[in-house]
């Protein structure tokens, strides 16, 4: 009996201790001297790491886990962080490229639609609903943030 | 559309993100603003003028 609740003493502290060096690696990283978007590279590549390492079962799983847990960590501070800084996010340009990101988008779903109609009506391909729906929602936000991007890129509206 | 905001803006002495911050836009806003690619709304150039301490027409200049 000593010797379970000794043990799980010990894990409970282990763990402790464990997250007590995450939240310092965590801390590090987010205090760096870098941009918001170097720091949300590192969050996602630790977490994608960790669940690749947690996966292929190359560390222990609490090892692994505690490297998603890293990644998590910074790329939530990270984001708040971002969103604290003074100096405006969505100023007008900004505003104006998700509206004409938003209208592109949905000219080039509208024109999807109008393919998968064409596509069923002369059964092209078998079409399911599960696939035009999937489709259709892939199109449309894959279009509007290559829209975006490429507004933000050139800075043409 | 030529603009002469970095001019006016480094006689300031300001930073493109200083300037940014002044009149509340992003700098990715003063760098399209000052290559010309971007025609700003009449508030923002009027803050731009405001904070540059010249005229509009001084920082936009449009060939006919």
């Amino acid at each position: 009996m000593f010797t379970i609740s000794s043990h799980i003493y010990m894990l409970y502290i282990s763990n402790i201790m464990l997250e007590l060096v995450n939240i310092s690696y965590s801390w590090e990283i987010i205090t760096m001297n870098i941009s918001t978007s170097k720091k949300m590279v590192m969050g996602v590549s630790l977490i994608i790491g960790g669940l690749i390492l947690l996966s292929l079962k190359i560390l222990d799983s609490t090892l692994s886990l505690a490297i998603v847990n890293t990644g998590t960590i910074i790329v939530i501070a990270a984001y708040a962080l971002e969103k604290r800084r003074p100096h405006v996010q969505h100023d007008e340009l900004s505003r104006q490229i998700s509206a004409k990101a938003t209208s592109y988008s949905w000219m080039i779903t509208l024109i999807l639609i109008s393919v998968l109609v064409l596509v069923h009506h002369y059964q092209l391909i078998m079409l399911t609903v599960q696939g035009s729906l999937a489709a259709i929602f892939i199109v449309m936000n894959a279009s509007f943030l290559g829209y975006r991007w490429w507004f933000n890129k050139t800075g043409k509206i | 559309m030529r603009t002469t905001i970095k001019k006016f803006r480094q006689l300031k002495g300001l930073t493109q993100q200083e300037l940014a911050d002044m009149v509340r836009v992003r700098r990715e806003t003063v760098v399209f603003l000052e290559k010309g690619t971007y025609n700003p709304s009449l508030q923002l150039a009027h803050d731009v003028s405001r904070v540059l301490g010249t005229r509009i027409e001084e920082l936009f200049l449009f060939e006919e």
